[in-house]
């Protein structure tokens, strides 16, 4: 296989890994939907090489923990600027955050509904035992 | 050739929690992989080989600790293998899915040709047939039972009707008038002798 083989291969790919949210792709994706932006426009925004675009999309996510570490080293493979990349990353991330709040399926949220009721339980119990 | 000793360090750093290996990954062994498997499905559309060899890669590098460098089997082995199953798995589907629209094919005319209700379309056509056959038998003149044929086969412009009638040289005007004349006098013979049939 040639080349060009290779690049189609990896566009198709790339394609592939944009509806996995593991994935730089669901981020790329989502992105272009939020801001209406081509593969094209966004790869000019980040200053990377638009055939550099596939492989960026099958780069993993960064993870919530690492992130500044993990933006860096993918800015790094593809000689970006970091603060365009963590900004888009960030402008994905907000907008689906506000997705969850709307559609009230945000884990923060669950999580904040769970404490507050054992917070309440143990509230109970102090008051019993004060009594 | 696949560089081993590469994929492997390539391996150990996904494991490590690497966020470009993947892309290195893929890039390394989407060709020879998706090449090797054409090999084993000739007659599989390539672009569905590409998607199960695609899955594997992904699917490996969203969860690298499910490939064991220990148990002695090279990453690009198990990759392959993974890819097969992918393929395999698409391939199955797509005879299940042509079996059902097959199955679905051969019940549709069961209903249409039941004895209790008859062939209604064939009937339709049959009787079509007939009342055309009828009109062009009304019609003694060549000319107009060939302007009748081009009416009965759907066609609607002039400049084919002037052409049959001889009247291509007279202007679009000319030719608007004088097809429709025809048209009418054919519609009043074909009228007429109805009416004396019936």
């Amino acid at each position: 296989m040639n080349d060009r083989n290779t690049a189609a291969l990896l566009l198709r790919a790339a394609r592939r890994a944009n509806a996995r949210e593991q994935f730089m792709g669901s981020l790329l994706r989502r992105f272009q939907e939020l801001e209406d932006y081509n593969e094209l426009q966004i790869a000019e925004k980040l200053g990377i090489q638009a055939s550099d675009f596939p492989r960026l999309a099958l780069c993993l996510r960064p993870r919530r923990n690492n992130f500044a570490d993990d933006v860096a080293a993918i800015s790094l493979r593809f000689n970006c600027d970091a603060a365009r990349l963590a900004n888009l990353i960030r402008v994905v991330e907000s907008a689906e955050v506000m997705q969850m709040a709307e559609t009230g399926t945000s884990e923060a949220g669950l999580l904040i509904a769970a404490r507050k009721r054992r917070e309440r339980c143990e509230k109970d119990k102090k008051d019993a035992k004060d009594k | 050739m696949i560089d081993s000793a590469k994929l492997l360090d390539l391996h150990r750093q996904l494991l490590a929690g690497s966020r470009t290996a993947s892309e290195e990954i893929a890039a390394m062994l989407l060709a020879p992989l998706t090449g090797e498997l054409r090999h084993d499905f000739p007659n599989f559309d390539p672009a569905s080989v590409c998607d199960g060899v695609t899955d594997a890669i992904l699917d490996y590098s969203a969860n690298p600790t499910s490939f064991h460098s220990q148990r002695g089997i090279r990453l690009d082995r198990f990759l392959r293998k993974n890819a097969w199953r992918n393929v395999a798995n698409i391939l199955r589907g797509e005879k299940r899915r042509r079996q059902r629209e097959q199955t679905a094919a051969e019940m549709a005319p069961v209903v249409e040709l039941h004895p209790a209700a008859g062939n209604l379309l064939q009937d339709e056509i049959a009787k079509r047939q007939r009342k055309q056959q009828q009109e062009l038998d009304s019609l003694y003149s060549p000319i107009d039972k060939r302007v009748q044929e081009l009416r009965q086969g759907g066609e609607r412009r002039t400049e084919e009707f002037a052409k049959v009638l001889g009247i291509s040289h007279l202007s679009a005007a000319d030719q608007r008038r004088e097809v429709k004349k025809a048209k009418d006098r054919i519609d009043k013979i074909i009228c007429r002798k109805k009416g004396v049939s019936e």
